[in-house]
């Protein structure tokens, strides 16, 4: 056996690895066109409006006292935190399946079907949106038909309120949550179910005890991505809400350049962050609940 | 009395959509109460897609499967009571090892008590007791594999079936568990069908053998049978080494090959027309020489040959030969504690007894 050469007895040096010199192009990125920024809408929540577009640069509360104390603001945060839970919770079940069919799929059409699914992302949101109006509005492609079929005598409200807004965003971010699912269903193994057949569980007892375990991490990632999307909205919300659906992302919009009250708009921004740790943390707090079961302990 | 047709398989056919031969063409077969059958075969002869018709996890085209008396051919997979051990293991990840082991007996109401003392029986059967509480994933590919074995043989199967349960595993491993999977199916005397493409595992492991080769069996018989008595010429290649010649038949148990002269000559048991004679190297005894080379001392019945050592491969317990004869070159095997070995370029002297010449069908 040879021996390796012994390491010259110098003082170690402190040698910075190789892979924190490659972060480096992106953590500059990042600290130069999201952490300044950032920081600096916080401080900007702090300063205070005196009208007219003008900013008092000051250390004050009032903004935050007003988007916490407000109901007008506090109804908006939870209508957006309600927007956020029904379209993650029925995006989740709408891509399901189609995430489980196309993760088990032996056909040689996967390939194509997969393009099918995520292909709407072609399209954007803003021309989805509209499509969206035409098939919903009162005298769209839905009345029309439950009208003609003599079902309705009165059009069915689908446009210019949060019903209408949750079934266009739930299209929308459908190829979102089929693709953040599918990547998350590699511990799904065919074998484990035939496996679970063999050993007497019908279909049901399958899905609930194998399949639908070792899926959850990747419904939760679907789930928190389509969540972070629904309650950063702007388009559809202020489209086929029809000025009736009112949320934090308008509400930043309307604020900064229709009020030119930057101060409020930031509040309501670190508003907004805050529902997204939130989110994030659950998400966290859930995962690892998850990964615990999994891994069987 | 145990029964010989427990389970019984009647012109089994399989035909994917869009091929033109069936994978499974028209198979018959038995397995006897207690015994373990080999499915034997090259990768695409059939032998997975057999296995899991039997289990239940493939439709068949056609046919019918009975275990004890009883058709199951349309019984759904998770009613049919099988145990199956598959080729990835299939443990599954989210659950330890007893609650794997536990899945099969909850999903057959067994209460909790009962179920606490056949699992600790069985991984004790499997030698597995000190990792009742441990992950699947902390687990080494042979622990795996017995967790496997432990979880399938739990519920008392009907009919326990492997596929490819060692391939996943290193070659040593694979020894050692090949008498332990055996010694635990002799003692739980469950029927068994094992898939497998390798040969040493279904001779060694095996009561009875059937070599399947493109959809259907070639044949079917003890580890024993199979290897000195193949029927066929694929059998005879696919099994252990074999010298073939052109034979020509010249009346009844003779044949001329053409430099050896005319042999005795055992005939197959296969109907196919018959142009081929087969000998083992291991049936092919070696002397010194210590007649005039060249000169032929060989009678029908008593086939003698003097030849000339082309090549020597020792491997320790066994050595094999190439060895030149009259124009042709037979490979010869011989167990290294007999006798000397020979070096390339020396005069040997080779025989054998006539009944290990045989004929092969197609």
């Amino acid at each position: 056996m040879t021996a390796a050469p012994a390491p010259t007895a110098s003082r170690p040096r402190r040698r910075i690895p190789a892979a924190w010199w490659l972060l480096l192009p992106g953590l500059v990125i990042l600290a130069f066109a999201y952490f300044t920024p950032m920081l600096w809408v916080v401080r900007m929540a702090f300063n205070r409006f005196i009208g007219g577009g003008g900013i008092d640069v000051t250390l004050s509360l009032d903004s935050f006292v007003e988007v916490f104390t407000d109901p007008y603001y506090l109804r908006v945060a939870g209508t957006t935190l309600a927007l956020g839970c029904w379209v993650a919770v029925l995006t989740v079940l709408v891509a399901y399946p189609l995430a489980l069919f196309l993760a088990r799929t032996t056909s040689k059409y996967r390939g194509l079907i997969t393009m099918f699914a995520i292909a709407p992302m072609l399209v954007s949101s803003v021309a989805r949106t509209y499509g969206w109006m035409v098939v919903l509005g009162n005298q769209g492609l839905i009345n029309t038909v439950l009208s003609g079929l003599g079902l309705t005598d009165r059009p069915v409200q689908l446009a210019n309120n949060f019903t209408g807004v949750v079934i266009a965003l739930v299209q929308i971010f459908l190829p979102y949550a089929v693709l953040a699912m599918s990547s998350g269903f590699g511990r799904l193994d065919a074998d484990l179910e035939q496996a679970a057949a063999s050993l007497g569980a019908n279909r049901f007892t399958r899905f609930r005890r194998i399949t639908l375990p070792l899926t959850l991490p990747g419904v939760l990632t679907a789930g928190l991505l389509v969540f972070v999307l629904a309650i950063s909205a702007y388009v559809t919300p202020r489209l086929i809400g029809g000025g009736r659906v009112f949320v934090l992302a308008a509400e930043i919009y309307d604020q900064a350049t229709n009020q030119l009250n930057w101060p409020l708009g930031a509040a309501l921004s670190v508003m907004l962050i805050i529902i997204f740790g939130a989110a994030i943390g659950l998400y966290q707090i859930l995962q690892k609940r998850v990964e615990r079961r999994m891994s069987g302990l | 009395m145990a029964d010989p047709d427990f389970l019984r398989v009647s012109r089994l056919r399989k035909e994917y959509p869009g091929t033109d031969t069936a994978a499974v063409a028209d198979i018959d077969l038995s397995v006897g109460e207690g015994e373990l059958l080999a499915l034997l075969g090259p990768s695409g002869c059939g032998k997975t897609t057999t296995l899991r018709m039997i289990a239940g996890l493939i439709d068949p085209t056609s046919g019918t499967i009975e275990v004890a008396g009883r058709d199951v051919t349309r019984v759904p997979v998770h009613k049919r009571g099988m145990g199956m051990v598959f080729q990835s293991f299939a443990l599954f990840p989210h659950l330890d090892v007893s609650a794997n082991i536990a899945f099969g007996l909850e999903m057959r109401g067994v209460k909790a008590a009962e179920r606490r003392a056949r699992i600790t029986a069985v991984l004790e059967r499997v030698e597995l007791a000190h990792l009742a509480d441990r992950r699947v994933g902390q687990l080494s590919g042979g622990q795996q594999q017995r967790v496997a074995l432990a979880r399938a043989l739990v519920v008392d199967p009907s009919l326990l079936l492997l596929d490819e349960p060692l391939s996943a595993l290193d070659a040593q491993l694979r020894q050692s568990l090949r008498t332990q999977i055996r010694e635990i199916q002799q003692a739980s005397g469950t029927t068994s069908v094992f898939v497998t493409h390798d040969q040493d595992e279904a001779l060694s492991m095996a009561d009875r053998v059937a070599v399947m080769n493109n959809g259907v069996v070639a044949q079917v018989g003890t580890p024993t049978a199979i290897y000195e008595r193949p029927a066929s010429v694929f059998v005879a290649t696919f099994i252990g080494r074999a010298n073939l010649f052109d034979a020509r038949t010249v009346g009844a148990g003779a044949v001329e090959i053409a430099g050896l002269g005319r042999l005795a000559v055992a005939a197959s048991a296969s109907s196919s027309p018959q142009k081929q004679a087969m000998i083992r190297p291991q049936a092919i005894r070696i002397s010194d020489a210590d007649g005039t080379p060249g000169e032929t001392l060989s009678t029908p019945a008593l086939p003698v040959f003097d030849g000339v050592v082309r090549s020597t491969s020792y491997t320790g317990d066994q050595i094999a030969y190439r060895v030149d004869v009259a124009g042709t070159t037979l490979d010869v095997e011989t167990t290294a504690a007999l006798g000397r070995i020979r070096a390339q370029g020396d005069r040997v002297r080779l025989s054998w007894s006539s009944d290990d010449l045989r004929m092969l069908g197609e």
